[in-house]
């Protein structure tokens, strides 16, 4: 009996080392972490191809929210992060886990809300509208995942000088992508802080007559800036940091650069360039 | 509404095409549900097996455990498994994360109290003359066992069909271990996943039907052998 | 000295000349046990046997109402389980469950047998796959099943569920006639079964004696049956087993009595006299017999009986007389020369007698 339990392990174990082996990769993939809103608006699948076709590096990437990005970033799991929250971004470095942070692009935030805009934003200042939606208690739908887009809602109620609105009934926090966000606000007739880049998407799908329009937008604190982090190579010695360096280099660049302002969704254009 | 039928002609749409992103969470799927679950019954029968038939001090510890696993929620299974592969992990060096294989070690996981528990009960429930007749022919412990095994094959079937259902529609796991990451350990749940995220209902439903015609052909299969048998 | 054996039958013991000559592994007793004790857990004994010896090509009947140990002491006579005490010698060696020697020589028909599910005739051919028989399977299966009286043509694909009980019955006791075992042990064969399979099971049954020689082990409660065809039949009763004989077991309470004995009181108003039992409720065995007593304190020792019942003992010229004395039935055996003798018939009145000193509790 133990001798057909150890022959059934053997064979579970060689079953499990035929699986795990890979086949030689050209060059070695680039993993990446980003967020799912990145990811949503399909930037990536453009520039994955136009990046092998550049360098011969696959790009390979995971979509999540921030939090969890950056905490694969300190875990060594990934190479390399694409994302946008500047003040986390700087935190993280600072504590040793990353090297550096290159700024490459920015989309904006916009606040969208129904057509009948019961608390009454429409063209107002973000901070004004906010205290409006607080004001009436109207239904806004809050990323609450600790995202770059959560904490960059979080950080638009504090500049409004308002209390962050935890626990009340008409503050919802979803816990999930902004796709998911925005069809809870649209559901509950209510209003959400969103990026550009994954509302145009949204508008798109229907048909550019979604249920939630833009209320506000243009305002100077609601710019989304991307940037690319490298990871800590002494901390994390067997990533593939010379992937990850030619990747910031490759979209700081002139080409890099441009490929970000051509990339357009539904003939608008999605992202705006400004690596220095 | 009109996703669940537009969500139908999609599926058709995307079956017949030959789309490529489709395909390749198919294929995933299936690659990684087939590995995870041979693990899963190359362990868990003999052990499942062993658990039914042998008496033992803590037996009923042990069953009371392995029933309390039947209700692993699949994140928690993702979340153990990444703390282990990850690189900061103990198994950090075998490149698991983000990988099939990754995902096919948490899903073995997730099967192996289902397949152990479900082959003890259809093992106890086998009439004690059993052994009492195998040896009274004549039967050596090994003939013993394998016989025991065969004649409690039904039950044995009905934990791989059971184990199968639980592996193939989890997302917990793949989307921990594997990453969703497209062409390569992006599987029809994740996608599934992913598409009712970004709010586009109607591919979630086509990819759902995709995965219930996998379903339906592995049942099918396994109840042409059970009629066989 | 050989020489014809001595005219008396089996009343006088054999002289050493006259028993065969056998080789060293060929002795006439098949199973030594000894010390045998079984017992579930840390709870009482279900079996205690200090001592038997069974020979072989005989046939025994074993004999005694449910939970006495009869299942018990066959499934250890068959290895399939361990003693707890004591051991089990097999051909002159001990055997446990798995022993190779054993293994073999020896198949039990439990009371409900399991039928593997498969064809029938995969079913009987088991036992001699295991045993690595290959050859001739096709023409051992029909021969199996002919034993019991099933057409091998209409059986032999038959699954379990097409199957009565007494075909079911019928078709496990094949599976064990076609190993051709040594020792055949049957646990209760012919109970729930038709009269028809109960009949084709009892003939297979003294075939594989009379035309294989097969040593035989039965218990049934086909009393009928059971004086026909044993050549030794064994009471059992919780767990002990002797000779069936003259022993009976009366059960308790038993009443502190007049003069320092312990009596039982009937319900037609005899009485039957004990020594201090260690607890009122605990079983007597006693001896009764139809002789005459001959010292005069006998009037105490003496039981008032009304013979019910008469079975012949083919094999041991023996009758079965059954007496019911008040309410309880006791049985006694007499040789046919004592029934004429005595005008044994049923609803006679007659004394039974036994000696309160010989009794023995359990």
């Amino acid at each position: 009996m133990k001798k057909t339990v150890a022959l059934f392990t053997v064979m579970v174990m060689c079953g499990m080392a035929v699986l795990t082996c890979r086949a030689q990769e050209s060059r070695a993939p680039l993993m990446m972490a980003t967020t799912t809103s990145t990811d949503n608006t399909g930037l990536l699948d453009y520039l994955a191809p136009l990046f092998k076709k550049d360098t011969g590096i696959e790009l390979r990437w995971t979509a999540v929210g921030t939090g969890k990005a950056l905490l694969l970033g300190q875990n060594c799991d990934v190479d390399v992060l694409l994302v946008h929250a500047p003040a986390a971004e700087k935190e993280f470095i600072a504590a040793g886990y990353g090297i550096s942070r290159t700024e490459v692009m920015y989309n904006d935030f916009i606040l969208i809300g129904p057509d009948a805009d019961p608390a009454g934003v429409k063209g107002k200042g973000v901070a004004e509208a906010l205290a409006a939606i607080m004001d009436r208690q109207t239904v806004f739908a809050s990323r609450g995942d600790d995202s770059g887009t959560h904490k960059m809602e979080l950080s638009q109620w504090k500049r409004a000088g308002l209390a962050m609105p935890e626990g009340e009934g008409w503050y919802l926090e979803v816990g999930q992508g902004m796709l998911t966000t925005i069809n809870v606000a649209a559901e509950r007739g209510g209003y959400t802080l969103t990026d550009r880049g994954t509302y145009i998407k949204y508008s798109a799908d229907h048909k550019e007559n979604p249920p939630l329009k833009i209320m506000v937008e243009g305002d100077v604190g609601l710019k989304n800036p991307y940037s690319v982090v490298l990871l800590n190579p002494e901390r994390c010695p067997k990533i593939n940091i010379s992937g990850a360096a030619a990747f910031a280099r490759w979209l700081a660049d002139k080409k890099g650069q441009g490929y970000v302002k051509g990339f357009k969704l539904m003939g608008r254009p999605l992202f705006f360039p400004n690596a220095k | 509404m009109e996703f669940i039928v537009s969500g139908f002609l999609k599926a058709l749409v995307l079956l017949t095409s030959g789309d490529s992103e489709t395909y390749s969470a198919i294929f995933a799927t299936l690659r990684v549900t087939t590995a995870s679950m041979a693990a899963s019954l190359l362990l868990g029968i003999p052990l499942g097996f062993l658990l039914g038939h042998h008496d033992f001090p803590g037996k009923r510890q042990v069953r009371i455990v392995v029933d309390t696993l039947l209700s692993l929620p699949t994140v928690f299974v993702g979340l153990m498994v990444y703390a282990f592969i990850s690189s900061r992990g103990p198994f950090g060096g075998m490149g698991l994360l983000f990988t099939l294989p990754g995902i096919a070690i948490g899903q073995a996981i997730l099967a192996l109290p289902i397949v152990i528990s479900l082959v003890a009960t259809a093992t106890q429930t086998t009439d004690s003359n059993l052994r009492t007749t195998l040896i009274s022919l004549g039967a050596a412990r090994r003939d013993l066992l394998l016989t025991s095994l065969w004649e409690t094959r039904h039950g044995i079937i009905t934990a791989v069909l059971v184990a199968y259902g639980r592996v193939m529609t989890e997302v917990g796991i793949s989307m921990m271990v594997g990453g969703n990451i497209k062409w390569h350990t992006r599987t029809i749940t994740t996608a599934i996943a992913l598409e009712t995220n970004k709010g586009l209902f109607a591919m979630g439903i086509a990819l759902g039907l995709v995965l219930l015609l996998i379903a339906f052909s592995v049942t099918l299969g396994v109840t042409f052998l059970r009629r066989r048998s | 000295m050989t020489g014809p054996p001595s005219p008396g039958g089996r009343d006088t013991p054999p002289t050493v000349c006259v028993q065969p000559l056998r080789g060293p592994d060929m002795s006439s007793v098949i199973y030594r046990v000894s010390d045998l004790v079984y017992a579930y857990g840390n709870g009482p004994r279900v079996l205690d046997v200090p001592g038997l010896e069974i020979e072989r090509e005989t046939i025994t009947g074993l004999i005694g109402p449910n939970g006495s140990g009869k299942t018990t002491f066959l499934k250890l006579l068959a290895f399939v389980q361990k003693p707890v005490q004591g051991e089990v010698r097999f051909k002159d060696r001990p055997a446990v469950p798995f022993a190779e020697h054993a293994r073999f020589g020896v198949t039990f028909l439990p009371q409900t047998p399991y039928l593997l599910k498969r064809s029938v005739y995969k079913n009987i051919a088991y036992g001699l796959k295991v045993r690595g028989v290959t050859n001739d399977l096709d023409r051992r299966v029909e021969g199996a099943l002919a034993l019991v009286g099933l057409s091998a043509e209409l059986f032999r694909s038959r699954h379990p569920e097409a199957l009565s009980g007494g075909q079911a019955q019928r078709v496990a006791l094949a599976a064990r006639l076609a190993l051709e075992p040594e020792v055949l042990l049957l646990d209760e064969p012919t109970a729930n079964v038709d009269a028809e399979s109960a009949h084709l099971i009892k003939e297979a049954v003294l075939a594989a004696r009379q035309e294989r020689g097969t040593t035989v082990l039965v218990a049934s409660h086909d009393l009928q049956w059971m004086y026909e065809v044993a050549d030794r039949l064994l009471q059992m009763y919780k767990g002990g087993i002797w000779e069936a004989g003259n022993t009976n077991v009366v059960l308790g309470p038993w009443r502190p009595g007049s003069d320092g004995r312990w009596e039982k009181h009937l319900s037609d108003g005899g009485r039957i006299r004990v020594p201090r039992p260690p607890f009122p409720d605990a079983s007597a065995v006693i001896e009764f017999s139809l002789s005459r007593p001959e010292n005069g304190e006998a009037g105490a020792n003496i039981l008032l009986g009304t013979v019910s019942r008469l079975i012949l003992e083919q094999k041991r010229e023996a009758v079965a007389v059954t007496l019911a004395a008040g309410h309880l039935t006791l049985t006694v055996r007499v040789s046919c020369r004592e029934v004429e003798s005595r005008g044994l018939l049923p609803g006679r009145q007659v004394l039974l007698c036994y000696d309160p000193d010989a009794v023995v509790f359990m």
